[in-house]
């Protein structure tokens, strides 16, 4: 033990002796693991950015139903008592807005023109608070509370109907029973969202109106609840599940249509969550492929200092020093060298993290005006805890393969030949 | 005939309590309507589709019962269309096709589209009697043989239009109808002409409807036969009648 | 003179020098098999989505695209296919494409709704490899009908099954009529399993009385000669001083998305690489450091022997592009080799994938890179081993002898 000790001194010094060899070791250390937990967290930023932006567009984190309403998107199929939900829901933990919509498919037509619509009756205030529908209002403004006949149109629809705001706009939809109704409004507000689905077919109205337009008296077709975040959507599904005997949507349209269907952000739509699923394992290979990079430009670096140092360790063992106390000062002067790099990447990394994080990183320098998908160009990175661990695996990985490698050649080095080479 | 259905509607004829901004131009448009329609009627149409490419004209029988809101519809002619029928009930609209050997409900999305190609839609066909009271009429000129009347919507009538106006005969014949958008461009018109002796009544026989975004559109509707006020048989607006292949 | 010196001293330190290119070959060749996979994802996307349904151009009457509508059909389908025929493109079709409903008893479902030639669609596109169940609409087929296989549940269709399809015809008015099922298609693709329903083209001709008129041409091109081919063909058909009649849309003017997207992920992917190629610059500018810090005594020595310092630089500095050359092309191998095997090889994802083939992309990726990506990296490497030779190259010009020689 005593013997060791000198050892770990004697390692401790070397690395003071050559403050250069050091610090260049410390530096390619440092850059790698700089560079991994960068990348990873610009990784996670984009995935958790594209569930957000699905997330919060339209669908919200969950949604309850009448039974078979999200197969068949008949009318008919509404919630005729929402009061009994709001009910369900209340003294649930972790929600953070909950709002009611009318959701049916029509014909807006003006003098000239007509286009198929998706109409959205919405509250107003509500709504602002729960998606990201009202921050998408390009022109005019979002519907009021105190809103009747207002319309707030996609920016394609609107172009497709060739209206401008405070136009007039007709809208037709068949009631429950097929008849048809009409109802006019104006435009109040022109939205675009980046959303196809969105930007050509939706007319958000006041929900009073539409309710009475379709004579629903108080029947919604979906109550959109937002959650505080991601984690608590599975335990709020399954809680409102029980709480309301529902099915989860997947039954099918003969279902009986007096009971509910809770569904999640990614039971009604996965594309999503398959999207951000495929672009995390894809974004996994190549971070696998930069760990060998970083890896391999670190042993290089040791290596290299295990090259230049072949005299000294010669000389160490023509001096008597045994294999195995080379073997244990090359490892403790790694252990150091790795935990300082360790230390100086997460803090660059975690720096540019930060600082990208808050600004911002903006591809659309790169990329021509995208408008698609629920992306947006400026990437906001964003270290994950799974991530953090990763990388921190890898380092050790990075550490143990940098540390023990040098380690055993400089014990197993022959004295006369090391001391021979220059 | 179809009066209530298609003319009237097409003339977009104001009735019931209306309110009559100006009394001279509500009377107006109530004998207007007097002359063009009654309770019910059974007529004969043809109707002439033409653009600069093509033609086509079809002959079809239409009974109409007004107070009942609903009217049934048959092809004659041509031979390919023989048989095939429309019958309106309430807010629906159905098609039965003799090769199909089955009625399809419109669907709301198909409402707006054209009826057998024309510058009518089959909206226009549903729509007839419910929309006329959305107006309100005025009188913005008078000529030496002929007034015209405007007709502007209500603010929450479901109307497309920004306003219309009839010209007017001073015996009351119909000349015009043109139709405007809310900014005030004209977007179709609607004219009358060969007025006759048919039903016992001295009406215009023949309607050209001009969309004017399609130059060289143009659908001409003419009326060949009408008896006012026929009694109709309820069996006539049944589903069942409709399947029965053409006469 | 200088460079046999650099020659030799390379050679000499045969070790020192093999880790050097070794660090330079094995940034390059990771970058290169990036590239690789990121590019053979892309390719097979863009590739899919072409070959799937709209192929690499479309050929309409002009306006169409925005405003389909029978009456707006192609001036002259002999005119354009002769011109195809005389550019050397085998592979088109035509079609009949509208709008349609499928109408069920009680309920109706919006549909897109295509006329194929039966026997030219599957030389064009693979459509007809999707089809599950059943089979895909054949030559002598009367009035027979391949639909999505969302569609066909919600409609609640089995094979052998009448499918009521309600369009308006050519002159505007209202069309009908029966067609049977025959197979079901399942891509994958929302857009093509929902919504979609393809009929043989003399039926829908009758039925919409189009007699002989075509929406639509399609035409599958590789991607190299996409360009040139668009070009020839609105100079063709355009550009005779006629009134400008027809349009011709490459896929990504109609379905923009895939292309940005495409654009997008390498937006993103030159971030990664960048910070990649900052690591390889590091770890190269190390080595190149470490061991002009071993060669002290070395360069003591010849600049007591009279070389003077910025000799000594560029010995320095010629031996790095020569370590950096052999680096590059060692990488360029190595990195070329391992995306042509996992070309053949395959790299699967559909464990990540739940195997679900969407956005057209494969579960089974198979490398494959581009040129331009491939020529940008290279260059950038060997730039980024220039670069990180100077500091040594500098360092060594400012050496002083007696310091240099007692370093140990």
């Amino acid at each position: 033990m005593f013997d060791l000790s000198i050892y770990l001194k004697l390692g401790w010094r070397n690395l003071w002796l050559h403050p250069l060899r050091t610090g260049l070791t410390v530096a390619a250390l440092a850059l790698g693991i700089a560079a991994l937990t960068f990348l990873s967290a610009m990784n996670d930023g984009w995935l958790q950015q594209i569930r957000t932006n699905f997330a919060l567009t339209m669908t919200g984190h969950l949604q309850i139903h009448a039974s078979g309403f999200q197969q068949t998107l008949k009318l008919a199929r509404h919630i005729k008592d929402p009061a009994q939900v709001m009910q369900a829901l209340d003294g649930l933990a972790g929600i953070h807005s909950v709002t009611s919509r009318l959701r049916v498919s029509g014909l807006a037509s003006v003098a000239g023109a007509n286009a198929g619509a998706l109409v959205y009756g919405v509250e107003a205030d509500k709504e602002r608070h729960l998606s990201r529908l009202a921050g998408f209002v390009t022109q005019g403004r979002w519907l009021l509370d105190s809103d009747d006949r207002a319309v707030v149109l996609g920016d394609g629809l609107a172009d497709r109907l060739q209206v401008a705001l405070g136009d007039k706009v007709v809208l037709m939809a068949a009631l429950d029973n097929g008849d048809i109704a009409s109802e006019v409004f104006r435009v109040r507000g022109l939205l675009h969202s980046g959303v196809l689905d969105i930007d050509d077919l939706a007319a958000v109205v006041p929900l009073g109106r539409a309710q009475q337009w379709l004579d629903m008296g108080q029947g919604v077709t979906d109550i959109v609840v937002r959650a505080d975040d991601f984690e608590q959507v599975t335990g709020l599904v399954d809680q409102l599940r029980q709480r309301l005997h529902a099915g989860d949507g997947s039954q099918s349209a003969a279902a009986d249509s007096s009971g509910y269907e809770v569904m999640s952000w990614s039971e009604i739509d996965p594309m999503a969550e398959q999207w951000s699923a495929f672009a995390d394992a894809y974004t996994w290979i190549v971070l696998a492929v930069v760990i060998l990079v970083v890896l391999a430009e670190v042993l290089n670096t040791m290596l290299m200092s295990m090259h230049e140092r072949s005299r000294e360790f010669g000389l160490m063992g023509a001096l008597g020093v045994r294999d195995s106390q080379m073997f244990f000062m090359v490892i403790w002067e790694t252990v150091i060298l790795v935990s300082v790099g360790s230390v100086l990447g997460f803090m660059t990394g975690g720096w540019a993290v930060w600082h990208f994080g808050k600004v911002g990183i903006d591809l659309s320098q790169f990329a021509v005006a995208f408008s698609f998908m629920y992306m947006s160009p400026v990437i906001h990175p964003l270290l994950a805890f799974d991530s953090l661990l990763g990388i921190l695996g890898a380092a050790i990985l990075g550490a143990v393969v940098a540390g023990l490698f040098p380690a055993w050649k400089a014990a197993r080095l022959d004295p006369a030949a090391a001391m021979r080479e220059v | 005939m179809l009066r209530a259905a298609l003319f009237a509607l097409l003339l977009m004829l104001p009735w019931g309590r209306s309110m009559a901004a100006d009394d001279a131009a509500y009377h107006a448009m109530q004998a207007l309507q007097d002359l063009l329609r009654s309770q019910t009627s059974i007529a004969t149409y043809s109707m002439r589709v033409s653009t600069p490419d093509w033609q086509r004209s079809v002959r079809f029988q239409a009974w109409d019962d007004r107070p009942g809101k609903r009217f049934f519809i048959r092809i004659v002619d041509p031979a390919k269309d023989a048989g095939t029928g429309y019958l309106k009930l309430g807010g629906n609209l159905w098609m039965y096709l003799p090769k199909l050997e089955r009625d399809i409900r419109i669907p709301s999305s198909m409402m707006l589209s054209s009826w057998m190609g024309s510058d009518f839609t089959n909206d226009d066909l549903v729509k007839s009697s419910s929309v006329l009271d959305d107006y309100t009429h005025r009188i913005i000129a008078h000529g030496t043989d002929d007034f015209t009347v405007e007709s502007v919507p209500r603010e929450d009538a479901p109307v497309v239009w920004g306003r219309l106006e009839h010209v007017i005969r001073n015996d009351g014949i119909p000349l015009s109808e043109a139709f405007f958008d809310e900014h005030g461009k004209q977007v179709r018109k609607l004219l009358f002409s060969e007025v006759k002796q048919l039903g016992g009544r001295m009406i215009p026989s023949h309607w050209t409807m001009q969309p004017l975004d399609e130059p060289g559109k143009k659908t001409e509707l003419i009326l060949e036969q009408v008896s006012f006020d026929a009694a109709l048989d309820d069996n006539l607006f049944t589903r069942a009648n409709l399947k029965r292949a053409g006469r | 003179m200088i460079f046999q010196l650099a020659w030799r001293n390379v050679l000499r330190n045969a070790r020192r020098s093999l880790i050097t290119i070794a660090a330079i070959a094995i940034g390059l060749a990771a970058l290169l098999f990036l590239w690789g996979f990121n590019d053979g994802v892309h390719n097979s996307m863009m590739r899919n989505l072409q070959q799937a349904i709209i192929g690499s151009v479309q050929i309409h009457a002009d306006g169409y695209f925005r405003h389909p509508k029978l009456s707006r059909d192609l001036p002259d389908v002999q005119r354009v296919e002769d011109l195809l025929i005389k550019l050397g493109v085998q592979q088109y079709t035509r079609r009949i494409r509208t709008f349609a409903l499928a109408a069920g008893d009680d309920n109706s479902e919006g549909l897109v709704l295509l006329g194929v030639d039966p026997v030219r669609e599957v030389r064009v596109t693979n459509l007809h490899t999707k089809v599950s169940r059943g089979r895909f609409v054949s030559p002598g087929d009367g009035n027979t009908c391949v639909l999505g296989a969302t569609t066909a549940r919600n409609l609640g269709l089995t094979l052998g099954d009448d499918l009521v399809l309600l369009a308006a015809d050519r002159f505007g008015a209202l069309a009908a009529d029966r067609f049977t099922l025959v197979g079901i298609v399942e891509s994958g693709e929302m857009g093509i399993d929902r919504g979609l329903v393809v009929v043989p083209l003399a039926s829908l001709d009758a039925m919409l009385g189009m007699q002989g008129r075509m929406t639509d041409i399609i035409v599958q091109s590789p991607p190299d000669k996409l360009e040139a081919l668009t070009a020839a063909l609105k100079q063709g058909l355009n550009g005779q001083g006629d009134a400008h009649a027809y349009e011709i849309l490459r896929w990504y003017d109609m379905y923009p998305m895939m292309k940005q997207w495409v654009d997008l992920e390498n937006a993103f992917y030159y971030i990664f690489l960048g910070v990649v190629l900052l690591i390889v610059a590091a770890g190269v500018m190390n080595t190149v450091l470490m061991s002009t810090l071993e060669r002290m005594h070395e360069f003591g020595i010849m600049l007591a022997l009279g070389c003077g310092g910025w000799r000594l630089a560029a010995l320095v500095g010629l031996e790095s592009v020569l370590l950096g050359l052999a680096g590059s092309a060692l990488g360029l191998v190595v990195g070329l080799s391992l995306v042509g095997i996992f070309h053949h090889l395959g790299i699967d994802l559909s464990s990540q994938m739940d195997s679900i083939t969407r956005f057209y992309i494969n579960p089974v990726i198979h490398p494959e890179i581009d040129t331009d990506h491939l020529l940008i990296t290279l260059a950038s490497v060997l730039l980024a081993a220039l670069l990180a030779s100077l500091v040594p190259a500098w360092r060594a010009a400012r050496l002083q002898p007696v310091e240099a020689i007692h370093h140990v």
